[in-house]
This record gives structure tokens, C-alpha cells and sequence, in this order.
């Protein structure tokens, strides 16, 4: 495609690509503004960071968030993956298997959320870290088989190669299955990864009293805008830059494992 | 060391509702080329991955040298199979591939290494250049070889190869044959040989079984086979043959009759027992040889046609076609 004649489609992607992104960049901008007020700019500071990450609230709910997400990532994998491997195999076990794995994905966070909550409270369930993880891992799941069904589909051949050359069951996953679905499962930690660390709507139905994720405390701080100096505009611009550096640097992570594996020729 | 006779007993197979292999008995003589011959869909493939233990059969019996593995997995059976894909591991480099099988048997690092050089070296493959590339860095050609020679480094009883050779040009593919041959007179090992080409099963095997709708229609050596076609299928899916009419074969009426090309005579020196006055439709050039369609009464007759016997043959030229009713074969109608 040449540069030189813009089509209707091109501009629209511009505008939908403008819409997105110009309130990130210009909150992240904000977060380094030596101003307590927006739309006024006094110079570049560092200091609403140094108050961000000199509270700790942040910390703790930081805390919160990476052990729920990594958790429930590494959980999510280990049961999609024998999913994604039975659905292989025969029709039976993906006909089975995967109208019970898509629902997540298409009913609305919301009502699965409500639900969940009330399940959990009429078990008498705790609600806290545990009830959280359960909450992201429910979904994360879906999420995770979809990215690993395809990798996972590739190698029946070399399976059986590796089965007439001696090899079993164990020694199959280990040698062939496992490191062939390498980019399916890294991609699908990545993606439940996010997932769970960015989630708002199934934390806050599924957490209770005295746990909290940093989407949860960057919410309870913006409600009550200037109630101490963390819930400052500023600070919060900047512990929000935070959450999407953190983002951006494991899509980032992701890019550069992809093209490094393709730069081998190794698809 | 002595091959292992394979046999398969009233062995079926289903997928679903389509029958693959039907009722089928059929033995590989030990420290031999058995070929399964077939068109897509025959049932040959199926009949191979049941020896591998690839595929459960749903009837019937697997034995290797009398000893029934029907339940045995494919890594206890101690064969080694080339893949029609080739099935070549793309996450590991040509040694690691090869030293698979062997690694899983637990043989010792340094004598992997010999061992996995040496058949390199088998296969006209360069050790030093070859052995730390990746698949993906190979040739077709390449890849062949490396198939084969990741399953002849653990020196299996039993070789069993799906169509390996069938993404090759002529001239490789011949050669890799030629080492096939060589390998398993020296080994003495037992290979079973899938494919669907017919020039190939003839250059290759001690015994053929030719195969249609998932039953064994004809068995025997090559020549046999080819001399002695059991019916129309086989006579005209192994080898050619021009189906003779009741009028022109000099046989009687109710009978399916062939000739094979080679066996007509064109302008014939030599008395024949019947001949017919015909006219050239088309010639080939085939180097040796030429290949002339005549039509005599209505039918065409094809006729291979020595180069040596000299003259020039034109499309529309007068000639005269005859043979004796000896080279006549007469098949049931099945």
C-alpha cells in the first residue's frame, strides 16, 4: 500500500487510533507536570511518582495485584493445557470441551461477576485474595485455552514420530509437545497475566474487607479526588503511568521472544 | 542379524462408518522389501500404521516373528517409521533429531555422537556441515534423508515407510531407493513400503501386495504380479494393458481379456497367432523405446515399440498388429 492516497478506511483507523491514545498520553504527560492543577504546565517533575511509590497502600495493593495475576496465569495454564490436549484427540472431548470453555468469554463480566459473588457468599465463602483468584482464574481459563488450542494442534505428527523412535508418553510432552507449545503457553501467561492485573469489575464484586488491587485503590482514589495527598490528581496520573508501564513493557517482553523465535526460522 | 516376519491376522479397521481395512491377512517375510500397492484410500497407510501400533485394528491380530504385539504401544515394538510428511522435530537441529531415539534409549553422549555421525555419513549427509542446522535450513532432499537416517540410527527390526520418498524428482528419488535396497541387503532388516506408485514398488520390492477398497487383492514377487495380474484392477493398475474386446482377442466371448503393451507386435517379423490391419493414432517418443496407438476395428491397442527394431512410424501410416494368444491373459471378472 502507498502512502499517498488516503482512503476512508485509513482515516477512520486514525481517528479510532487517535481516540484511544490521546487520553493515555495525555494523562501520562500530566503525571510529570510540576502543577497541582490540570491544563496548566509548570515544568517536568519526577515528584508525584516519589509520593505514588512513597505510599504504602500502592505497594501493598501492588503486591495484591502481582500475586493474583501471576497465580492465577500459572493456574489458568495448568488446566487449559490438558483441555487443549484432550480437544486434540478426538472430536468427542472438543465437542465437549469447548461450549464449556467459551461462555466466560462472551457473557458479560458484570453477570458473571454478580454471580460469582453471590455463589461465594451463599457457600459462605471468605472473600478476599482467595475469592479474587477464583474470579480471574474462572475467566482466565477461557482465555488461556483459545491462545494454546492452536499451538497445541500442530505437533500430532511429530508425536507420533517421536512415539516410533522409543519415546513415551512423558518423554513425548516433555521433548515434543511441551517445547513446541512454547509460544502458545508464553503468550497465554502473558494475556491471563494481563488479564487479571488489569481486571476491575470481577475484583470489585469478588474481593471483600480489607483486601484491595491497584485498579481497586486507583478507583477508591479517584472517587474521593484531594482526600490526602495520594489521591491527588497528580499522584494518580502517575501510579496509572505506572500500571501501563508495566503493561506495555511485558507486551514488549512478548514482541521481542516472538521475533526472536521467527529470527531463527523457527515458526 | 535376521529381520522379523511380520503378520497380520483377519485384521479390520473403521473410522466411523468408513471401512478401512477390511478382514485383512497378509505376511512380510523377514529380512525383506514388502511393498503395499495402492490407489489413495486403499487401505495401505491404515495396514502400516496398525504394524507401527499407530492404530488400534478392531479385529484381528499383529504379530512380529509369531509373537502377538496387537496391544503393544508403537515405542515397544522396536521399529522405525518414515513419515510421508517426514515428521522431522522443527525445534531441533539435524543431530538432535537423529540423536532422539537414541537418547531415549539412554545410549551414552559419546556414542551418540559416533553413532549419529556415522549415519550421516550413511546418507551422504557431512556431518560437520549438516549436523547443527536446523530443519527449516534444509532441502527437500535433505530433509529425506535426515527422516531416514533419525530411524536407521536405532536400528530398527522393522522399517516401515509411508510413501517417503514421494516429494522427490526422479533422479533423487531413484538414487535414495537404490540406498534403501542396499541398506536392507546389508542390515538385513524388514521393511514394509508404502506407496502408490507402481514404477517404484516394481524397483523396490521382493514381494508386492497390492491393495484396493481396503482388502489385499493380488500378493506375489513383482514379476509374478505383472506377469500374472488376478484381475482387471491389478492388470491395469500395476503395469498398463489394453483390454481386448471378445471380437479381437481370439478368446472366448464371456471372458475379461488383456494384453500388456510390450507383448503386441507391430509389423511383425515373426508369425503370430492372430493379426489385424490398423492405423496409427499417436506415437511417443520415449527414448528406448516408442509408444504407438493403433486402432484396429474400433478400439485403440496400445503398443511399446522397440527403438532397435528400427523404421519410422507416422500418425495416420497403415500398419499391421498381431500376437500370439499365449501373451493373451484371461481375468476373472472381479
Amino acid at each position: 500500500m502507498r502512502l499517498t492516497r488516503p482512503n476512508p478506511l485509513r482515516i477512520y483507523t486514525y481517528i479510532i487510533a487517535l481516540l484511544l491514545y490521546v487520553p493515555v498520553i495525555v494523562m501520562i504527560a500530566y503525571s510529570f507536570n510540576d502543577s497541582k492543577f490540570i491544563g496548566e504546565w509548570r515544568g517536568f517533575t519526577l515528584k508525584w511518582y516519589k509520593v505514588a511509590l512513597g505510599d504504602n497502600a500502592f505497594l501493598e495493593t501492588l503486591y495484591n495485584s502481582l500475586t493474583v495475576a501471576v497465580s492465577s496465569a500459572i493456574v489458568s495454564i495448568i488446566i487449559a493445557l490438558p483441555a487443549a490436549l484432550a480437544s486434540r484427540k478426538d472430536r468427542l472431548s472438543l465437542g465437549l470441551v469447548e461450549p464449556l470453555i467459551y461462555p466466560p468469554i462472551v457473557i458479560p463480566e458484570i453477570a458473571e461477576a454478580v454471580a460469582l459473588m453471590l455463589f461465594l457468599i451463599s457457600l459462605g465463602f471468605p472473600l478476599g485474595w482467595l475469592s479474587v483468584f477464583i474470579g480471574h482464574t474462572a475467566f482466565n481459563v477461557a482465555y488461556a485455552y483459545i491462545t494454546l488450542a492452536p499451538s497445541i494442534g500442530a505437533s500430532r505428527s511429530l508425536e507420533e514420530a517421536a512415539r516410533t523412535l522409543g519415546a513415551g508418553p512423558l518423554t513425548v510432552f516433555t521433548k515434543i509437545i511441551l517445547p513446541l507449545s512454547m509460544p502458545g503457553i508464553i503468550a497465554a501467561l502473558m494475556l491471563t497475566f494481563m488479564l487479571s492485573f488489569t481486571d476491575f469489575i470481577k475484583t470489585l464484586f469478588t474481593t471483600g474487607p480489607g483486601f484491595q488491587t491497584l485498579p481497586l485503590l486507583i478507583w477508591n482514589r479517584a472517587r474521593r479526588p484531594g482526600l490526602t495527598e495520594y489521591s491527588s490528581q497528580n499522584a494518580l496520573n502517575a501510579l496509572a503511568s505506572i500500571l501501563i508501564a508495566l503493561s506495555l513493557s511485558i507486551a514488549l517482553a512478548y514482541t521481542a521472544y516472538m521475533v526472536k523465535r521467527l529470527g531463527r526460522g523457527n515458526a | 542379524m535376521k529381520g522379523v516376519a511380520i503378520s497380520l491376522r483377519k485384521v479390520s479397521k473403521k473410522y466411523g462408518r468408513v471401512e478401512a481395512v477390511k478382514d485383512i491377512d497378509l505376511e512380510a517375510p523377514g529380512g525383506s522389501i514388502t511393498t503395499l500397492l495402492g490407489p489413495s484410500g486403499c487401505g495401505k497407510t491404515t495396514t502400516l500404521r496398525i504394524i507401527a501400533g499407530l492404530e488400534k485394528p478392531d479385529a484381528g491380530s499383529v504379530l512380529f516373528d509369531g509373537v502377538d504385539v496387537t496391544g503393544l504401544p508403537p515405542e515397544k515394538r522396536g521399529i522405525g517409521m518414515v513419515f510421508q510428511d517426514l515428521a522431522l522435530f522443527p525445534h531441533m537441529t539435524v543431530f538432535d533429531n537423529i540423536a532422539f531415539g537414541l537418547r531415549v534409549r539412554r545410549v551414552p553422549e559419546n556414542e551418540i555422537r559416533s553413532r549419529v555421525n556415522n549415519v550421516l555419513e550413511l546418507v551422504n549427509l557431512d556431518p560437520s556441515e549438516y549436523g547443527r542446522r536446523r530443519i527449516s535450513e534444509l532441502s527437500g532432499g535433505q530433509q529425506q534423508r535426515v527422516a531416514l537416517a533419525r530411524v536407521l540410527v536405532i536400528e530398527p527390526r522393522v522399517l516401515l515407510l509411508d510413501e517417503p520418498f514421494s516429494h522427490l524428482d526422479y533422479k533423487i528419488r531413484q538414487k535414495l531407493i537404490g540406498e534403501v535396497r542396499r541398506l536392507q541387503r546389508r542390515l538385513g532388516i524388514t521393511i514394509v513400503y508404502v506407496t502408490h506408485d507402481q514404477e517404484e514398488a516394481m524397483s523396490i520390492s521382493d514381494k508386492i501386495v497390492i491393495m484396493n477398497n481396503g482388502r489385499i487383492i493380488q500378493e506375489g514377487r513383482p514379476d509374478e504380479v505383472y506377469e500374472n495380474p488376478a484381475n482387471l484392477f491389478v492388470a491395469t493398475f500395476f503395469g498398463e494393458a489394453n483390454l481386448l474386446e471378445p471380437g479381437l482377442a481370439g478368446v472366448d466371448a464371456s471372458d475379461i481379456a488383456v494384453i500388456r503393451p510390450e507383448r503386441v507386435k507391430l509389423e511383425p517379423k515373426d508369425p503370430v497367432d492372430v493379426i489385424y490391419n490398423g492405423v496409427v493414432e499417436d506415437v511417443v517418443f520415449q527414448g528406448p523405446y516408442l509408444r504407438v496407438d493403433v486402432r484396429i476395428n474400433g478400439e485403440t491397442i496400445k503398443v511399446i515399440y522397440p527403438k532397435i527394431n528400427g523404421g519410422r512410424i507416422r500418425v495416420g501410416e497403415r500398419v499391421r498388429v498381431g500376437w500370439n494368444l499365449s501373451d493373451v491373459k484371461v481375468l476373472g471378472s472381479e
